[in-house]
């Protein structure tokens, strides 16, 4: 079949082609005259099929060169939509840690929260208040004659006012400290530091760069987090602390709660003072290395500098304690040998 | 791992009377030892008034002596006082404003 087609098209060229000249071979014998007879340029023809063909092998070559750049492009295209997307998810997820480092950083805990565990607290101190008039009353019976120790019982009972009116009051206290504490950071907040909680500030930002921020952000969150924990705890301590340093004898012990509360506290100004250094520091670099290098720099700073705080507070707080142990290890110690010889002794009692 | 686990057991099982406590459960012992302390410091003030008026009769001339032993009663009264009146003064002072 195909041969026949081959066949045919050619035979019917041929036949379409001298068409006009049989017809006209045919009129002449019948009319004598007629239309002249039609010249084919066959080298024009050929001229234009060349032309043509050129044409069409030029939009091939121009359809392959756009083909081959397409393909050659697909993988940086592909990597470029990959690392586009991941520049995103990270420019995001990093916009929702500055927030949160912003408020950590910011704002302090709302004391109300321990408002119940406070209450708590008070009354079991409250139990005590009687024991520590006993005591005063006590040292006025037994100081009378010595006039060093009718000092030592006025003082004691000043001492013992103070003590009850600072404890029933410490949450205001300790709400006014943190108060305080947020006002004043306010104040140097805007500073020129706050570009860094900014997650336009980071637009231009790398892939490896991005990372490094939400690591130093992570890193930072998580000292935050741990100092308002401990803020929180102060709740509850800052009582405790009041109640033992108006005793004498744990004198000490409320020290150190004060110590550890106050160096908590400070946390917070270190850190905005931290931050208002780095963001002067990245106003006054130029490019890329100001705007994201600096940023990641403060908060692995703030983040460094907390935990050595945090870890401060508490070794100085143990070491005290260590300090102080023997004095509570003696009472134990006697309290202990007074139970055991009561017990021993109520042991013989009943065996008799 | 089994010891931990009875440990957290005990722990827990106790932690339900733990929580079951009063701030009264808290008080009753103190509210004793009060009780048995106001007895013996009254005892000894009247000790000590009596050995201060013993003083005071024989300072006689000794005015020093005399001023030590009126001033030891009057801190025995203070003294009393404020054991006595503690109850009272801590309830002033810690009463809701």
């Amino acid at each position: 079949m195909k041969h026949i087609i081959e066949l045919f098209i050619p035979l019917m060229m041929g036949l379409l082609l001298f068409a006009p000249y049989m017809q006209a071979a045919s009129g002449s014998g019948d009319s004598g005259g007629g239309s002249p007879p039609i010249i084919i340029d066959f080298g024009g023809v050929i001229g234009a099929v060349n032309s043509n063909a050129q044409s069409t092998e030029q939009k091939l070559d121009h359809t392959t060169n756009i083909l081959g750049n397409a393909i050659g492009a697909i993988p940086k295209g592909i990597f470029d939509l990959l690392t586009g997307s991941i520049r995103n998810s990270l420019r995001e997820f990093n916009s929702s840690l500055l927030t949160l480092a912003a408020l950590l950083v910011s704002v302090n805990p709302d004391p109300m929260l321990m408002f119940s565990l406070w209450q708590a607290i008070i009354t079991v101190i409250s139990c005590f208040y009687l024991l520590v008039f006993l005591v005063v009353g006590f040292k006025f019976l037994m100081g009378g004659h010595n006039i060093q120790k009718r000092e030592e019982a006025k003082e004691s009972l000043k001492n013992a006012v103070i003590m009850i009116i600072a404890v029933q009051l410490s949450f205001y206290f300790y709400q006014l400290f943190l108060e305080l504490a947020t006002a004043i950071t306010q104040f140097l907040w805007v500073t020129g530091f706050e570009q860094f909680f900014m997650s336009t500030t980071y637009t231009g930002a790398g892939i490896f760069m991005l990372i490094a921020l939400s690591a130093s952000v992570i890193g930072a969150l998580v000292t935050l987090f741990a100092r308002y924990l401990f803020l929180l705890m102060g709740v509850i301590l800052f009582p405790i602390g009041i109640f033992l340093y108006l005793i004498p004898s744990f004198k000490n012990w409320g020290k150190i709660i004060f110590n550890f509360i106050g160096i908590v506290l400070a946390m917070q100004f270190i850190d905005v003072i931290l931050l208002v250094a780095t963001g002067q520091i990245a106003l006054a670099l130029v490019g890329e290395i100001g705007v994201e290098f600096v940023p990641a720099l403060g908060f692995i700073l703030m983040g460094i500098t907390n935990t050595v705080i945090l870890v401060y507070a508490v070794v100085k707080s143990a070491m005290s304690v260590m300090d102080n142990a023997p004095m509570l290890g003696m009472a134990i110690g006697a309290l202990s040998g007074q139970v055991g010889m009561i017990t021993s002794a109520l042991g013989k009692g009943g065996s008799k | 791992m089994k010891k931990k686990i009875l440990i957290l057991t005990i722990l827990l099982l106790v932690s339900q009377f733990a929580f079951a406590a009063t701030v009264n459960d808290i008080t009753a012992p103190i509210t004793k030892i009060y009780d048995l302390i106001k007895g013996i410091v009254a005892v000894i003030g009247i000790i000590a008034i009596t050995i201060a008026g013993a003083m005071y009769m024989f300072s006689g001339a000794n005015i020093q002596q005399r001023e030590n032993a009126k001033s030891m009663v009057s801190y025995a009264i203070i003294g009393l006082v404020l054991v006595w009146v503690a109850p009272l003064i801590v309830g002033y002072l810690t009463a809701p404003v």
